[in-house]
């Protein structure tokens, strides 16, 4: 089957002063019928990518096809893509149900195409009485939704959001999501969605596209994501994360040792291509991370030195070895008090699967 | 993608360029030619080329036709220069307060002011200046009021005064004056005079050396706006002189009409055009520039 | 902050200024229309209300010519300038950075740069170069040419407030170029242009000076008729049209304004 989107080593700079490079050398394919995110801190060029997808910006270098055609020189009317800005963009000067209706009329459709059309995308967006309001007299909510209907209206081959929550509040963020990856099922329209929020990208992708300076650090599935980061960047930008420097001191068939401080020494997966005195950077995610009242085989000893309350858990900054910190968390106890109180001793334990190393000494 | 075109673009302001640049910026040259030719009594010029405009602004012929150094013209330009300075100094001393006042207060209240501000400014100015001429003239309001209270005899002369052509200079211009002024002002930070007040400077030290340094780009570009138009002033000089008080705009107009010497008004033109392209040369590579990379 | 003693940035003396500003400012204008109701002949001496001023200029053949071609003149430049002046706009504020485009701001600004006086005379040489005497055509030319910035500020200003994304999301709903603009920008552009429209039929109508130079006899329009007047003797016929006109004046100043204000 063709991708629905191809960006090829697309080179992306803008000639301002001084000229700013928003993209390098970026190359992906999205999937017909796939919930894509792109991912990465404010400035990465999330939506200088989005904008080339939709035909608003030219990329500098490198090609764009759309299931298999060259749609680089076409301008966006051209373009079977329909785009939810991030400001909603609604036209002020018209109702809900003419927004909705611009990119049919322009499509040429007849009028009672257009009005069938529009009346199953107010209900579509749970919005069937608000057809003759103007734009400026609807909630943030709603009017996200009259951008999301307008949108998906022609029936796009790929809909572009551009970070459609980030003006909702929480409450409405988590119900929209639900809607929206509903929706993208229902309508089996490509989905590329630009978010900075690693939760929204976790909960609702089928895959995850983490950028970070204009380049592509990794590509994969929510858990590979999540699980398997392939740098420090995607680690501590995904999820929060315990870092170590270590130097490799044994290396088995299935496993390496690494010391991390003068006195400790971990064990973890082998992977691929490591050797004796290699320096290693070795991440484990807190939830990995047991706490007990009494040692068990393999498990280190520690002090808490501050701990975190966060509602239904809490996060212990755990002191090992006199030299390191760690951040482990642990659900509360069923009253809501912390398992451990400042000063404490305490032991951890995890996985060796849990620790792993990922590439560099950065 | 969306790529503007170059060629849609120029279409697009060509004929605003070309109606400018066939309207008055062709007109302009014409004149600039016409300051080389010779006067023509019955209006227009004549088709021989001279220099006599130019020599005129300095000299005099005598009966005999030699050169005589002659300061009649110099002395209306140097009045027009002192009078438009005088215009300039006192908008400013009244313009900073006012809009200082403005720029601090709430922001509707602020948007009212300032259409207060500009509709005198889109108002006939002839009409503008012709209200002075109620209140100042022999019979007019001012001296009605000082002699039936008893205070006057006889009626002052305030009209066809030095006095009055200022006045009515600085009344059709001053919005000129607080305009840019208070635009430099309501971008402030009312925080940097808290921050200078908190630090221990009374008002006026935070007056001299918080506000006033950051309104410099308006104070020069609220004198240049009053300067120009004041140089070349016609009503008010007309009006409120008397027509025998000249500056620099009442004798280019008298040129071309009564005195019949369009050469000799043209090249008086092109040397009012002058000073003010200094002006906003200097405007623009001075405090000009400075203000557009100091204020951000 | 609102309380004025304590408003740290308050100094005493300022509201007082401000107030005799403002009094300086409207004084005149005041004084002006309160004579023109004025009984008597004297044009300052208080006699009484009437309104026989205002019935006579409206029966006054000559006033009314100088009206309409006032109106005529002010009405046909301000639709060939704002015509200008909004494609001019519309090519600086959405056309492509070319290398001419600085130098194409500063000819769009030129008229308000040279003195008014520099205008009135150029223009009158050029006519007389070309030998050209269209009647009020010559001062249709010429108002035109000086009111493209006035138009031209308003309507730049309200493309630069614009959401650039709508007239994109048009784009990406499937209109060209050309709808684009019939069905955003310019519904949108709207209030700017009637506003900058609006300012340069003033700026028409009151123009006395370049007019002054470039009528030709029989082009007399209401601002060169009441200087006409205005150098016989002062009357009360002249008070009233000049607040008449006044009038005309504020009107369309407030009421740009509150449609450029208009969101
Ligand atoms: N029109 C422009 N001219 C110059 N530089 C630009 C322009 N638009 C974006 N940039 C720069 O390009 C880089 C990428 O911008 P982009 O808007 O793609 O980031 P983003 O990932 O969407 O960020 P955010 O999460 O803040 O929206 C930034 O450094 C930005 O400053
Ligand atoms: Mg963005």
């Amino acid at each position: 089957m063709k991708n629905a989107v191809e960006v090829i080593k697309v080179h992306k700079v803008y000639e301002s002063t001084p000229p700013v490079v928003a993209l390098k050398d970026i190359s992906l394919a999205i999937k017909d019928n796939e919930f894509l995110t792109l991912l990465g801190p404010s400035g990465c060029g999330k939506t200088t990518l989005l904008r080339i997808i939709a035909g608003f910006e030219e990329a500098t270098l490198g090609d764009l096809r759309l299931f298999g055609d060259d749609i680089a020189a076409l301008p966006p009317e051209k373009r079977p893509v329909n785009t939810v800005f991030q400001n909603y963009s609604l036209f002020p000067h018209m109702s809900v149900a003419q927004n909705i209706a611009f990119g049919l009329q322009q499509l040429k459709q007849d009028k009672d195409q257009v009005a069938k059309t529009v009346r199953e995308m107010l209900e579509l967006v749970k919005l069937s009485e608000y057809g003759d309001r103007n734009p400026s007299q609807l909630s943030g909510g709603q009017q996200q939704r009259v951008a999301l209907a307008r949108a998906l209206a022609p029936h796009p081959k790929v809909l572009l959001l551009d970070e459609p929550l980030s003006a909702l509040d929480l409450k409405l963020r988590q119900a929209m999501r639900l809607e929206l990856k509903d929706l993208q099922r229902r309508t089996g329209i490509t989905f590329v969605f630009v978010t900075h929020d690693q939760e929204e990208a976790l909960t609702m992708s089928d895959r995850i596209v983490v950028m970070s300076q204009g380049e592509i650090q990794q590509i994969g599935t929510p858990a590979e994501i999540y699980e398997n980061p392939t740098n420090r960047f995607v680690a501590d930008f995904v999820g929060e994360s315990n870092f170590f420097i270590a130097r490799v001191t044994k290396v088995t068939k299935s496993d390496v040792e690494c010391q991390i401080s003068k006195y400790m020494k971990v064990r973890s997966q082998r992977t691929s291509s490591i050797s004796v005195n290699d320096v290693v950077t070795l991440f484990l995610r807190p939830e990995k991370i047991s706490l007990l009242a009494d040692p068990i085989k393999g498990s280190h000893k520690g002090i808490v030195r501050d701990i975190v309350y966060l509602g239904d858990n809490t996060d212990y900054q755990i002191e090992l070895d006199g030299a390191i910190e760690v951040t482990a968390r642990a659900e509360n106890r069923s009253d809501g008090t912390p398992l451990f109180a400042i000063g404490s001793d305490v032991h951890i334990h995890f996985d060796k699967h849990a620790l792993k190393v990922i590439r560099g000494e950065q | 993608m969306i790529r503007p075109n170059t060629f849609r673009t120029v279409l697009g302001i060509s004929p605003a360029m070309a109606t400018i640049g066939i309207f008055m910026l062709l007109p302009i040259l014409i004149m600039a030619l016409y300051s080389f030719l010779e006067p023509n009594p019955y209006g227009g010029v004549r088709w021989n080329f001279t220099v006599e405009s130019y020599v005129r602004l300095l000299f005099e012929r005598d009966l005999d036709g030699r050169l005589v150094f002659d300061t009649t013209y110099l002395g209306i330009i140097w009045r027009s220069v002192w009078i438009g300075a005088v215009a300039v100094v006192a908008s400013l001393l009244v313009g900073f307060p006012v809009a200082y006042y403005i720029a601090i207060q709430p922001t509707s209240r602020r948007n009212i002011l300032i259409l207060l501000i500009t509709i005198p400014f889109w108002t006939n100015l002839l009409i503008r200046t012709y209200c002075w001429i109620l209140i100042l003239r022999d019979t007019g309001l001012i001296n009605n009021i000082l002699i039936s209270s008893g205070v006057l005899e006889h009626p002052l002369t305030l009209l066809y005064t030095n006095g009055a052509i200022i006045l009515g200079l600085i009344y059709t211009f001053i919005p000129f004056m607080v305009l840019p002024i208070y635009a430099s002002l309501e971008k402030l930070d009312h925080r940097l005079i808290e921050a200078a007040r908190d630090l221990y400077a009374t008002r006026w030290q935070a007056m001299k050396q918080v506000i006033i340094p950051l309104a410099i780009p308006g104070i020069v570009a609220g004198s240049l706006l009053v300067f120009i138009p004041s140089l070349g002033a016609y009503i008010a000089p007309d009006l409120l002189g008397g027509g025998k008080k000249l500056m620099l705009g009442s004798l280019v107009q008298l040129q071309f009409s009564s005195s019949r010497n369009w050469p000799f008004g043209s090249a008086l033109a092109i040397f009012t055009m002058a000073i003010v392209m200094v002006a906003l040369t200097w405007y623009a590579l001075g405090p000009g520039r400075r203000s557009d990379g100091n204020l951000h | 902050m609102s309380n004025k003693n304590n408003d740290i940035r308050h100094i005493p003396g300022l509201g007082v200024i401000s107030l005799l500003f403002f009094t300086y400012l409207y004084a005149p204008l005041v004084i002006l229309v309160i004579f023109s109701f004025n009984e008597t002949r004297s044009a300052t001496i208080w006699g009484g209300f009437s309104t026989e001023w205002y019935a006579k200029v409206f029966v006054n053949d000559d006033i009314q010519r100088a009206a309409i071609n006032s109106l005529l003149i002010a009405a046909i430049a301000t639709v060939f300038a704002t015509t200008i002046a909004t494609m001019a706009a519309l090519a600086m504020a959405r056309g492509s950075a070319f290398r001419g485009k600085p130098a194409a701001n500063s000819i769009l600004m030129l008229p308000l740069m040279v003195p008014e006086i520099v205008t009135a005379v150029a223009t009158l040489s050029f006519f007389s170069f070309l030998g050209l005497s269209l009647g009020l055509g010559n001062i249709i030319i010429a108002h035109t040419v000086f009111c493209i910035p006035f138009a031209y500020l308003p309507i730049r200003a309200r493309l630069q407030g614009m959401d650039t994304t709508l007239e994109q999301a048009a784009r990406d709903l499937y209109a060209d170029r050309w709808a684009t603009m019939r069905h955003i920008t310019l519904p949108l552009l709207a209030p700017g242009i009637l506003a900058g429209g609006m300012l340069a039929f003033v700026i028409s109508i009151d123009d006395f000076i370049i007019t002054l130079m470039v009528a030709e006899p029989g082009s007399t329009t209401l601002p060169l008729y009441i200087y006409g007047l205005v150098r016989i003797g002062i009357t009360p016929e002249v008070n009233a049209v000049s607040s008449i006109m006044l009038g005309i004046s504020i009107l369309f100043v407030t009421l740009s304004y509150v449609i450029g204000q208009r969101r």
